[in-house]
């Protein structure tokens, strides 16, 4: 019989490798997926992983489409590092973008190119409120923030139906659920000829940066984080728990809702339904595989956006449904949580 | 008054839950100090990690803790040396009054004794301390006055030098009014 | 009065849905496992039964369908959670977005598929009845399935021995292991139940109230299922009538939109989800009413050994 027994200390070695077991575990499932669906599994992983990374350009796309969810995933390991379940970012996210277009929408053809970091500032903004209602409903009712923010996930997927079927529809555009294409000067810039990548790399990398400062360097970060460790202890040091609490949603709201911006001022250019892409949920899984540090996250992003990319090459070159991708993100999560076990506990043959 | 507050008016609390209040079981012994020191922190919050690690490495030495070095995980230790980092690290903030609950609780006799010393060699270098306990051997050795507190009043100050186990334990019943107005009696009867 | 009578009746079958699976996340909560995976079990579970039908004909066979694929995945999700002691809540999760996105890969063929015509339900005579007819008496049986499961639940849990023991298992799991009882099995037993009622209440979201499969068709259900379970403090007749009421708050918006209501319709679809934050807020105020009701063990792992 196979059993559990606990290891005197939590291994560091398998802290490191759970989630690349946790990955191969994916694949050799993937590979068995193939195989049931009559595909080749060799091509399958060559799209996965081969394709997305195969020369500039490919590398290129994998960038613009890590890009959101490293962006996110920052701002959700703040917030789960400090026990406070952001479960809403993709909400935050809409209303972020939704901010953005609302900017972006007043532009005209003689607009300057200050009005980018505006578009980006609005979506962090309209992140930070929407992510404020599920702070204030926990810190004043105490309301669970799993429910409440995702419940306003689905509030503001309508706020977003109703705003391009009715007020902000183009009405060049021939009746279809969408606003006006942006003007160009609110695009966001490009960093080089020839791929999409923008500036929304450069803003993630920081990102990168900031987060590993403030979590390891500052005062406030480890507050935060003695909160989600051992409350009793943050309550003796004095950390403030409900200053947690709104920094964590805050910060993450904002994270979300200026990945929103880019996103929609970027690659998308108007405010359609598509916008919700489901990458504040993706964050999730992005944020626990990358083991809520800033460095892991940016290889984790890297991964989860060639399960993205995989995806799409999946349904045109093999004919499998998109959807694989999230089938994938999936199982690595559940992969993950079960190699994890391995950290704390050891497996051992007894009879 | 916030815990913080009170730290700078210099005021120091070493709780009787070691793991989980006291420290923080996951995070190293310096992380642990920043719990409740402010020392090694610079402007705008930044920590200095090369001086927060010297000052942990020096709590370590001086209160001879065994531990793998500073960045040790807080679980890693047993109970004693734990305690040690703990009041070590309340004693080298140089306060001026140091509350102390169950000093010894689950800390084995070596440590105990070491802390016991600790804590009566800052009582000689002038601060104020306040012993919480309920091992009444440990009081007794240490304390100059002692008070009961026994169904939510508390006794009157009793010097050491009065003070026996059984007296004791009637004011642990509460009974220390009686003994007053026992006294009284007799002092009325004597005088008449 | 003729609109009421029907706006009664539709809230009456939107509740069961959520009745259901609420019923199924109580039993489980009772023994102190909370599921976070409903929505994606109730995906699954709803394609389940959907395809089942359109391959057999057979609402009965969808809901065993349906029932087996939650049973299914809550078993996953147990043996993780109660074996391995992996995070409750990120575990449920995982569940959620695997069971979302595991639903919609393997839906894509069945996404333009119909079934065979619903029957019309009506029990004689009482169907008759002036208005209470058209609102209590022509109702799909699940509808009056839901309401007997809530009270041979209520009688399981008082008044047997069996369900005496799961709620000892949920309160602390550490006696009840120390009187004996294999704690581990009881709580798995409670999840698989929990799930096979959850994949219940998705196949009937397939197969009977809106019959077709889109991806993602199951709109939160799930999650506020989940809400519903503390909104009621974990009683199945609070449950129930917890149920019928975020029903009657889901039928409203078009009951409004029948009588002309001039507001969005995206407004309207936002009700049953704003209603469930007001639930939430409400229930929530006064943390010592949660906590009184509450299982005491929710949430924490539990290590026989120790």
């Amino acid at each position: 019989m196979l059993r559990l027994e606990v290891r005197p200390q939590p291994s560091r070695a398998w802290s490191y490798a759970s989630p690349l077991l946790a990955l191969l575990i994916t694949v050799v499932i993937g590979v068995i997926l193939f195989a049931a669906l009559g595909k080749d599994p060799v091509r399958g992983l060559q799209v996965f992983f081969w394709e997305p990374v195969k020369n500039a350009y490919a590398l290129s796309e994998l960038m613009v489409k890590a890009t959101p969810l490293l962006i996110i995933a920052l701002g959700l390991a703040v917030c789960f590092r400090s026990n406070v379940w952001n479960i809403g970012a993709e909400g935050q996210y809409l209303i972020g973008a939704i901010f953005a277009a609302g900017v972006a929408l007043t532009a005209t053809k003689d607009t300057g190119p200050w009005i980018v970091p505006v578009i980006v500032l609005a979506g962090a903004l309209g992140g930070m409120l929407w992510a404020g209602i599920t702070a204030l409903l926990r810190d004043r009712f105490n309301a669970n923030e799993i429910l409440v923010s995702l419940m306003l996930v689905y509030v503001a997927v309508q706020v977003l139906n109703y705003l391009v079927y009715g007020p902000w529809k183009d009405p060049m555009g021939y009746n279809f659920p969408q606003t006006k294409t942006f003007e160009s000067v609110t695009q966001m810039p490009r960093l080089m000829q020839g791929s999409r990548v923008n500036i929304g790399l450069m803003l993630a990398l920081a990102g990168v940066v900031a987060m590993w400062v403030f979590l390891f360097r500052t005062y406030a970060g480890y507050a935060q984080q003695v909160g989600g460790l051992a409350p009793a202890a943050a309550r003796y040091a004095g950390f403030s728990s409900r200053k947690a609490l709104w920094i964590a949603l805050l910060t993450s709201g904002g994270m979300a809702g200026m990945a929103g911006a880019l996103e929609v001022a970027g690659p998308i250019g108007q405010l359609t339904p598509y916008v919700p892409a489901g990458y504040g949920f993706a964050a999730i899984i992005v944020a626990f595989v990358g083991r809520l540090h800033p460095v892991g996250i940016v290889f984790s992003a890297i991964l989860m956006s060639m399960f993205y990319i995989g995806g799409e090459l999946a349904q045109s070159r093999l004919g499998l449904p998109k959807s694989i991708t999230g089938v994938f993100q999936g199982l690595l999560l559940f992969s993950l949580l079960a190699c994890d076990t391995l950290i704390a506990y050891r497996l051992k043959w007894k009879k | 008054m916030s815990p913080g507050r009170r730290r700078t008016l210099g005021l120091h609390f070493v709780p009787e839950e070691r793991l989980g209040r006291g420290a923080v079981p996951t995070l190293s012994l310096s992380q642990n100090l920043l719990l409740t020191r402010r020392d090694a922190i610079g402007a705008g919050g930044w920590i200095r990690v090369g001086a927060l690690r010297a000052q942990a490495q020096d709590i370590i030495a001086r209160y001879k803790v065994k531990a793998n070095g500073p960045d040790a995980a807080a679980k890693s230790l047993s109970g004693g040396n734990l305690q040690k980092f703990i009041v070590g690290r309340e004693i080298e903030a140089k306060p001026r009054l140091l509350i102390v609950s169950q000093p010894t609780w689950g800390v084995d006799v070596g440590a105990s004794a070491q802390i016991r010393g600790e804590i009566l060699a800052l009582r000689d270098a002038g601060c104020a301390v306040l012993v919480v306990s309920e091992e009444l051997d440990e009081l007794f050795e240490i304390s100059d006055r002692l008070h009961v507190i026994a169904k939510g009043r508390l006794s009157p100050s009793l010097d050491r030098a009065d003070a026996t186990v059984e007296r004791i334990g009637e004011w642990m019943s509460g009974l220390w009014d009686t003994e007053q107005q026992n006294n009284k009696k007799e002092s009325a009867h004597a005088a008449a | 009065m003729e609109s009421t009578a029907l706006l009664i009746a539709a809230s009456l079958n939107a509740g069961t849905v959520l009745a259901i699976a609420s019923l199924g996340l109580l039993i489980n909560e009772k023994a102190g496992i909370v599921n976070l995976g409903a929505e994606g079990m109730m995906l699954c579970a709803a394609l389940a039964g959907f395809a089942t039908v359109v391959h057999t004909g057979s609402t009965v066979a969808g809901f065993a369908a349906g029932m087996a694929a939650g049973a299914l995945l809550a078993a996953i999700f147990g043996v993780l959670v109660i074996w391995l002691n992996t995070n409750q809540y990120a575990t449920g999760l995982a569940l959620s977005l695997f069971g979302g996105g595991f639903s919609a890969f393997a839906g894509t063929s069945y996404v333009q598929e119909k079934l065979p015509e619903q029957s019309q339900f009506a029990i004689p005579v009482l169907a008759d009845i002036p208005f209470l007819g058209n609102a209590l008496f022509k109702h799909h049986p699940m509808v009056y399935v839901c309401i007997g499961l809530t009270l041979a639940l209520i009688w399981f849990l008082w008044r047997t021995r069996a369900g005496l023991v799961l709620r000892s298992v949920g309160e602390s799991p550490e006696s009840a292991h120390a009187l004996g009882y294999p704690v581990r099995r009881i709580r798995l037993l409670a999840v698989v139940a929990g799930g096979a009622l959850c994949g219940l209440a998705g196949a009937y979201v397939s197969t009977v109230y809106t019959p077709l499969w889109v991806e993602g068709m199951i709109a939160g259900k799930g999650w506020i299922a989940l809400a519903l379970t503390t909104f009621a403090t974990w009683r199945p007749a609070r449950v129930l009538l917890g149920a019928y009421l975020f029903g009657g708050v889901t039928m409203l918006q078009f009951h409004l939109q029948g009588i002309g209501v001039q507001v969005p319709s995206q407004f309207l679809t936002m009700m049953p989800y704003l209603a469930t934050v007001v639930v939430l807020v409400l229930i929530s105020r006064n943390p010592t009413w949660i906590r009184i009701n509450m299982p005491a063990s929710i949430g924490k792992p539990f290590y026989p050994g120790s």
